[in-house]
């Protein structure tokens, strides 16, 4: 698999097919390389869209890897009518394994593990924590008050309003102070980045 | 739409594809925020599952979420042990950083039969909980008995609660605001994953030890997994409030309230309270506490003496 860079300068680089709809073609003709490319492609929004969803890194984990044995699955079987838009469709069954998770009174049904779907998954965990590390240097050039804008907004939970009142100012102004702190941490993680840019080679 | 959404003709590997802006990408905060009314929030997914500008901006904020809470989980201990516990560091400086990251995805997730089997008799031997019964909270001391916090209740069949910190201060906002432990009990919940679930109940182990700093530091890692359990945010808001960190209480507490499972969004009203009376903030603590007398919230009675005992104090 190509060796895929965190984040890049105020753009994100994808080493994923632009089309995924090939891949669903020639999975279904058995070929293992375009499984795991597409199990790639799937596995960080899938993820992102259950985390959103549950809040629950666990499940959330859990659940994505009911997910791809699911859609892969049913590329294997040529189930997927639309290959083109086989993102939808991992999104739709996303959806459908957390709603059956929520109805169900005891959990989920544990489907066994894939091989393919394992390792698609440490590498988005991998994948994360090298970003979560810029994050961390990227932070690390934020103020104290913009990191606690940050953290009462991105964890907390909290409102502008509720975040004014914690720290002594208008709402507005912490609304501005959020707004300008996310902007901030893009910008330091843009400079952390650019030195890389021109050396960018797959792996 | 502005956004770049993949071409669906072409089928080369694109490594140097640039996104340009999106005007959608300013919801994403919103969508990690959970902020969005369903319609809403289908739409914006199927919009980022094709859209990498918006799917970036997902990305980067729940990293951010993670990384901020990871961060506030590790900085705890080093403000907030109680008093008679702030001899050194929670955690030995040679020791490595506790992993605070929410549980990342876990490729084998089955549990060995053995530790199934244990999971099962640890489930049939947990006592039935009733909420109500098992929340309450140890009998405090008189108001204002500086020093004299009394020995916490138990529970028949239950859990001991540790002593409250024998907290003395001069100040008298200070003497309504001690804080008597609420007893827990372990209640068995299907909705838990199994390793927030430990979490949990690692945490909760350092709570019944009054090591309420560590328990604050395991919850707020915790509560980012399970940010809905009202119980979490319960425990969480009075760890903190027991390690001296009355300010990061507040949250926590507000949360239970706003998630109304009971008894937890009853009982946060009268720890509000005590917050608020940390903080010397009156009105903030005559409102809590008129709740919490209404919701018949604390220790037995403990609410309207405090109310009583606020009116004395000089405006």
């Amino acid at each position: 698999m190509a060796w895929r860079r965190p984040y890049t300068a105020g753009v994100m680089v994808h080493d994923d097919p632009a089309d995924l709809g090939p891949l669903v073609t020639r999975i279904e003709r058995g070929d293992a390389t375009a499984e795991a490319a597409l199990l790639a492609a799937l596995a960080p929004r899938v993820r992102a869209m259950l985390l959103a969803r549950t809040r629950d890194a666990d499940l959330a984990g859990d659940l994505t890897q009911d997910t791809l044995i699911a859609v892969l699955r049913a590329a294997r079987a040529g189930q997927v009518r639309d290959g083109a838009a086989i993102r939808s469709f991992a999104l739709g069954v996303a959806r459908n394994l957390l709603a059956n998770h929520r109805r169900a009174s005891f959990g989920r049904n544990a489907e066994p593990l894939d091989e393919r779907v394992v390792a698609a998954i440490e590498q988005d965990e991998h994948e994360r924590r090298e970003r979560e590390a810029l994050l961390r240097r990227a932070l690390a050039g934020l103020s104290e008050t913009d990191r606690q804008i940050l953290l009462l907004t991105l964890v907390e939970n909290l409102k502008p309003a509720a975040i004014a009142s914690r720290m002594g100012v208008s709402a507005e102004a912490a609304r501005t102070r959020k707004t300008r702190a996310l902007r901030r941490v893009k910008d330091e993680l843009d400079d952390l980045l650019r030195p890389a840019a021109g050396d960018h080679s797959d792996g | 739409m502005t956004c770049y959404v993949r071409p669906r003709a072409t089928t080369q590997m694109d490594e140097t594809r640039m996104t340009t802006p999106c005007s959608q990408t300013s919801l994403a905060e919103a969508y990690v925020g959970g902020e969005l009314d369903d319609d809403a929030q289908a739409r914006f997914e199927e919009h980022y599952f094709e859209c990498d500008a918006c799917f970036e901006a997902v990305q980067r904020l729940q990293d951010l979420q993670q990384v901020l809470a990871a961060e506030r989980a590790t900085s705890l201990p080093a403000f907030a042990l109680p008093e008679g516990r702030a001899s050194g560091p929670a955690r030995p400086a040679s020791a490595p950083p506790a992993d605070t990251r929410p549980a990342s995805v876990k490729p084998v997730r089955r549990l060995p039969v053995w530790a199934m089997a244990a999971a099962a008799s640890l489930v049939a031997v947990a006592a039935v909980w009733s909420a109500r019964t098992l929340l309450r909270p140890a009998e405090a001391p008189a108001i204002a008995t500086q020093g004299g916090a009394g020995r916490a209740g138990s529970i028949p069949g239950g859990l001991e609660s540790p002593p409250p910190p024998p907290v003395v201060r001069p100040d008298p906002w200070l003497a309504l605001a001690v804080v008597t432990p609420p007893v827990y009990a372990p209640l068995p919940t299907r909705s838990a994953t199994a390793a927030t679930a430990r979490a949990f109940e690692a945490a909760m182990t350092e709570y019944t030890a009054a090591n309420y700093a560590r328990a604050a530091l395991s919850l707020t890692d915790v509560a980012v997994r399970a940010p809905d359990d009202a119980r979490v945010q319960f425990f969480l808001g009075v760890s903190r409030l027991l390690a001296g960190d009355t300010g990061g209480a507040t949250a926590p507490l507000q949360r239970a309230v706003a998630l109304k499972v009971l008894p937890y969004s009853d009982e946060a009203h009268f720890y509000l309270a005590k917050a608020a009376l940390a903080a010397h903030d009156r009105s903030r603590a005559e409102a809590e506490l008129q709740r919490a007398v209404a919701a018949g919230a604390g220790p037995e009675g403990e609410a309207a003496r405090l109310l009583v005992a606020l009116e004395t104090l000089p405006r």
